[in-house]
């Protein structure tokens, strides 16, 4: 049951779009220009995606929790009648 | 400077007083990790200040000031390894739970069913430690030859700045105090926040108008080179450094500390907001770079301090100063004792835990750990930077076999994670003390290949290696017996 929970678990997924980007900022954001709030380009580019990491990470633990709390109560279904 | 310096002393006095008093004690563990019994809103700022230890403070701005973009990989890595720890750190703390062990070495022991591997882990942890310690104690010496204005030169500085951590150590014994830890968190915060915005603006009009003149004056300075610190550099630095940022003695043994595994996953959520403090630091070494410039090789480290004093009186340079002191004399403590008890349960294993003759050995071997770490500072040479990225290269060679322990599917063997981690230790060393790059290794391969960091190759003969000694020298006991 766990194995089928872990697949659906789709949004994992989502935590590599994160770290993808910081490691591709070398290569598609080597550039100056365009200053983003003051900020060369590429370090707005890095520091974007680390707040993005956050918000990626905020989101893939609500939907974790979300699956949590469902999984316990499953099971708390499946057990209650034989307890 | 009599003004500065009176500070720098107040501060120090203040340190040793606090651990004397002993009103709160902390483990390395818990000084890694918010534990300390605050309210959120400290809790909040402490985490904030926490990010800056020395390496940070001067070892960011200098790298900003000397090199440039090469240093934005200090806030790429955090984040990414934060993702891993959502994952990666559930799972140490749920075997360890279950094992009931609390240290590095001993969960590569249990996991392993190897006490040899354990001894191994501890001195690899141990070798790690030095080059950290080192970075302490150089700036140490740092901050206080130029907040003195030079008054104190650099190496009497350094003897001073190992006097007074040894002292504080055997002071505070096993546990540092948490009231000086928070002090320097909050004091370092206000510094660099304060620095990174009031130097720009009073200097250079703002921030933007700084980069602005940057990019005019030094076009090349704000993005990553070809050649060097290219983008294969920058890559593979950052994957090595995220594969080493949880084998520190003090972040892996942090995980034992907390209560459950949800709070690993708040943590990662949280965690990636606080790298953002580092873009002050950046912003104070880009401000120097146009405002004091001429600081060559690891002279660059002063970059922060040469700049607050060209600005600003003796009382902002002794606030800075202190706050520098802070920096160098926390995190250095901790490592030291961290150091010096590891080699205490590794010399003498049969005394078990934290029991009071471990304790009491481990004092005697701190003036020890300091002295050896006192002849590699005096060596010289390396910036900040370099010496935190060969304790990197170190404490990485430990991933591959933590990795397997979580995933038995690889069956890897006492025998291979030893080997692997011996190999692993044994190329950076020998890379190390050569000075050997893959530029000199392969001089006709191409420049994206020969500038990926060497710790990269360190870590290949690591994997292959265990891998190797795991398959092919299986020991009997775990292969069926023909009758």
């Amino acid at each position: 049951m766990s194995d089928s929970a872990a697949a659906t678990r789709w949004w994992r997924w989502l935590a590599l779009v994160p770290a993808a980007a910081i490691l591709a900022a070398p290569f598609v954001a080597n550039r100056v220009e365009p200053l983003i709030f003051g900020l060369p380009f590429l370090l707005a580019f890095i520091t974007g995606w680390v707040l993005a990491t956050s918000a990626i990470m905020a989101l893939v633990f609500a939907l974790d929790e979300r699956a949590d709390a469902r999984a316990m109560r499953l099971r708390a279904a499946h057990t209650g009648p034989r307890a | 400077m009599i003004l500065s310096l009176s500070l720098l002393g107040a501060t120090l006095l203040l340190a040793l007083g606090l651990c004397v008093s002993k009103s709160r004690n902390m483990s390395l563990e818990q000084w890694s990790v918010g534990g300390r019994g605050f309210g959120t809103m400290l809790v909040f700022l402490l985490l904030a200040g926490e990010i800056y230890t020395t390496f940070t403070f001067l070892g960011g701005s200098g790298w900003a000031y000397g090199k440039g973009a090469p240093a934005f990989y200090i806030i790429a890595y955090g984040s990414i390894a934060y993702i891993m720890s959502y994952w990666l750190l559930p799972a140490i703390w749920r075997r360890a739970t279950e094992w009931r062990v609390v240290s590095q070495p001993e969960f590569f022991a249990r996991a392993y069913n190897s006490r040899a591997l354990g001894t191994v882990v501890a001195l690899v942890s141990v070798i790690a430690l030095i080059p950290y310690l080192v970075l302490q104690l150089k700036g140490l010496g740092i901050i206080v030859s130029e907040s003195s204005y030079g008054a104190i030169s650099n190496s009497v500085a350094i003897m001073i700045g190992t006097s007074a951590v040894v002292i504080y150590v055997v002071l505070a014994g096993i546990h540092g105090s948490a009231m000086t830890a928070a002090i320097k968190d909050v004091l370092v915060l206000v510094v660099v926040v304060g620095l990174g915005i009031a130097l720009p603006f009073t200097l250079h009009g703002g921030i933007g108008p700084m980069f602005e003149t940057i990019a005019r004056e030094r076009p090349d300075f704000l993005t990553l080179p070809a050649t060097g610190l290219s983008p294969s550099w920058f890559v593979s630095t950052v994957l090595l450094t995220v594969c080493g940022f949880y084998m520190w003695p003090h972040t892996f043994g942090s995980v034992f500390s907390a209560r459950d595994a949800r709070v690993f996953k708040r943590n990662a959520v949280l965690m990636p907001l606080y790298q953002l403090i580092l873009l002050f630091v950046f912003f104070v070494g880009f401000a120097a770079l146009l405002s004091v410039p001429g600081l060559e090789g690891s002279d660059a480290d002063l970059a922060l301090l040469r700049i607050t004093r060209e600005t600003y009186g003796p009382l902002v340079v002794g606030i800075v100063g202190s706050a520098g002191l802070l920096t160098a004399l926390v995190p250095g403590s901790m490592i030291l004792m961290a150091t010096a008890t590891l080699l205490a349960r590794t010399i003498k294993p049969t005394i078990d835990g934290v029991g009071g003759a471990t304790i009491t050995f481990a004092r005697w071997l701190v003036p020890l750990v300091a002295g050896v770490a006192l002849i590699f500072t005096f060596r010289g040479g390396d910036t900040l930077v370099t010496l935190l990225l060969m304790g990197y290269a170190l404490v990485t060679q430990l991933f591959p076999s933590l990795l397997a322990a979580l995933w038995p599917a690889m069956r890897v063997t006492a025998a291979g994670a030893m080997s692997g981690i011996l190999a692993g230790v044994a190329v950076v060393g020998g890379v190390t003390l050569s000075g050997t790059t893959a530029a000199t290794l392969f001089p006709s391969w191409p420049p994206y290949i020969t500038d990926i960091n060497i710790g990269v190759l360190a870590l290949f003969v690591n994997v292959t290696t265990m891998f190797a000694v795991s398959r092919f020298a299986r020991q009997p006991a775990f292969t069926p017996q023909p009758v």
